[in-house]
């Protein structure tokens, strides 16, 4: 469960210390068994809702309309470079290992 | 005070001269900033010199013919981007952002001349039910200072039950419109799934999600409710359906009308209190002519966990969009509450597990809405408490995960389901803590449960 902790914030990307991992350790225990109570219904023949609109495919004509600026899409970037957004690297530096 | 009139009242008097769109934004901002102070509603208020001058503006160019909306003040919950002022979704991670563009709904509201004074405090991301889980000052109740205003959209419940605005725009994926309006006194209106554009609303659970107002009364939700619904080129689940009337069929003849008590509702698995309040509300309906029919709905004993299932599962999708790279800080910022919803969707929807968890959700989600068709043959609407408990006291929820999301047990069905719900106050405790009952329809039927609200509301005042 300890390592279920950590992979769970890994996967979302959140950060966890290790000293508060038993606290979700502890709460997340009773959340899954309260989400447990689920098993109980007889679901097999049971199709999934996923959405409760009634529209389907709403699609629009292909025309261009008036849109944020390149200015105003970046506005609330913490970090751009000519015009783009800097995001940090995912590749390592081939020298770097 | 004013802004205690109703919404009708106050077009009333602008047309007749009696007051001017200034007096009325002005006690309306003066009021905010004032209670602020002590009830902590707002995230972010406007300057009072710019809605004195938009205020000033709309006097000039009134005439009995504008919108009644014109020149009412109005708050939202902080999770509609605004162009005018920041926006939080209560959240450290969105601090200091500013929205390039405004949401439809509070488009909507200021084209028919409503002005916006303020932004009001909810538990972030819309995660709770007492708004305490938030990174600015809690909100405080405004019947009793001690106990909390409910949640999620608390700013928005408590600045209407303290007389600041005339309505507020809150939000509601799991009961966070109900809930606040029920613990402070006033009416809440949950819409259709889809009858409200979200285009611009920071998204909780993307199926559930839904936009709405809280006020003082069924027929001011009316009003706000024609103005903000409808199809929304931006928003593809918004509905096609026209939109009603609402305002015209209010005073509608009720009377035969069938009222349908789940008995799985009505258990004595709760505050004794609220049950007695609601059990003689609905006597008060029946001695208006409606009829009531016990309904057997055993799949409501799994609301909480088919809501959370999925809830949790739709948020962790949703928040991970809040990377710090485009907009916003970082992850970092995420309060426990959210921490542990986004670690419960994420181990939902996880390789392995996603058959067993988040899908077995979806089809029990199957099962309530097929429960509530069935029920729906035999009655016209749903009559519940709002919340199974009065106000808690600040910190009774926060430090209770379990017992946090049972508070929403009465509440979460209607999001499931996709039907539309309103909170009325039936009561209060002896402890003078409001007491809500919720009234719910079928899909599209806002008029028929405004309707019954508003002659309720009208035959007890």
């Amino acid at each position: 469960m300890k390592n279920l902790i950590q992979h769970l914030a890994q996967l979302a990307a959140l950060e966890i210390s290790d000293s508060e991992v038993p606290k979700y350790q502890a709460q997340l225990t009773d959340i899954f068994e309260h989400m447990d109570q689920i098993k109980q219904l007889d679901l097999a023949a049971i199709a999934e809702t996923f959405r409760t609109t009634e529209e389907e495919n709403v699609l629009r004509d292909d025309i261009v309309t008036p849109s944020l600026s390149q200015a105003e899409a970046l506005q609330n970037a913490s970090l751009t470079h000519d015009g783009f957004f800097v995001v940090p690297s995912v590749m390592k530096d081939k020298d770097a290992t | 005070m004013l802004l205690e009139l109703s919404i009708d009242e106050l077009a009333a008097r602008l047309r007749k001269k009696e007051i001017t769109i200034e007096q009325l934004v002005s006690e309306s901002i003066d009021a905010s900033l004032q209670e602020n102070e002590k009830l902590n509603c707002y995230i972010s208020l406007r300057n009072k010199k710019d809605v004195l001058k938009e205020a000033r503006q709309k006097d000039l160019e009134f005439s009995v013919d504008k919108p009644k909306l014109y020149g009412i003040p109005f708050s939202v919950k902080d999770s509609y981007v605004t162009k005018e002022l920041p926006t939080t979704s209560g959240s450290a991670v969105l601090q200091n952002y500013h929205s390039p563009y405004t949401a439809t709904v509070v488009k909507k509201l200021q084209a028919a001349g409503a002005i916006l004074i303020g932004k009001n405090s909810q538990d972030s991301w819309g995660h709770g039910g007492s708004s305490e889980n938030t990174d600015f000052a809690v909100v405080k109740n405004p019947n009793n200072l001690k106990h909390i205003a409910g949640g999620s959209s608390g700013g928005s419940a408590a600045a209407v039950a303290a007389h600041l605005v005339s309505f507020s725009i809150g939000e509601d994926t799991g009961g966070s419109i109900r809930n606040p309006a029920s613990m402070c006194g006033v009416s809440g209106l949950k819409v259709t799934y889809g009858r409200v554009s979200r285009y611009g609303t920071i998204a909780y659970a993307s199926s559930l999600d839904t936009v709405g107002p809280i006020a003082n009364s069924a027929a001011d939700l009316a009003l706000v409710l024609e103005t903000i619904a409808g199809a929304d080129p931006k928003d593809s689940s918004s509905s096609q359906r026209p939109v009603d009337t609402y305002t015209k069929t209010l005073t509608q003849q009720i009377s035969g009308k069938k009222i349908g008590l789940p008995k799985q509702f009505f258990g004595d698995n709760y505050n004794p209190e609220v049950r007695a309040s609601v059990l003689a509300a609905v006597e008060k309906l029946r001695s208006l002519g409606l009829e009531t029919v016990e309904l057997d709905m055993p799949v409501l004993d799994y609301a909480i966990p088919i809501y959370y299932m999925i809830a949790a599962s739709e948020t962790s999708s949703n928040l991970a969009r809040y990377d710090g790279i485009r907009f916003g800080t970082g992850r970092d910022k995420f309060l426990p509450e959210s921490t542990r919803r986004i670690m419960l969707g994420t181990y939902a929807l996880s390789a392995g597990y996603a058959d067993e968890l988040y899908k077995n959700g979806q089809r029990a989600r199957t099962l309530l809405i097929n429960s509530y068709e069935k029920a729906f043959k035999n009655c016209d609407v749903i009559i519940t408490p709002t919340s199974p408990s009065l106000a808690q006291k600040f910190g009774e929820l926060l430090t209770n995960p379990i017992e946090n999301m049972l508070a929403d047990l009465f509440t979460v069905t209607c999001n499931l389901v996709g039907i539309p719900s309103i909170a009325i106050p039936v009561g209060r405790s002896k402890d003078n803590l409001s007491i809500g009952m919720q009234i719910m329809g079928k899909k599209f039927a806002e008029s028929s449960i405004l309707n019954i609200a508003h002659i309720y509301q009208t035959t007890t005042q």
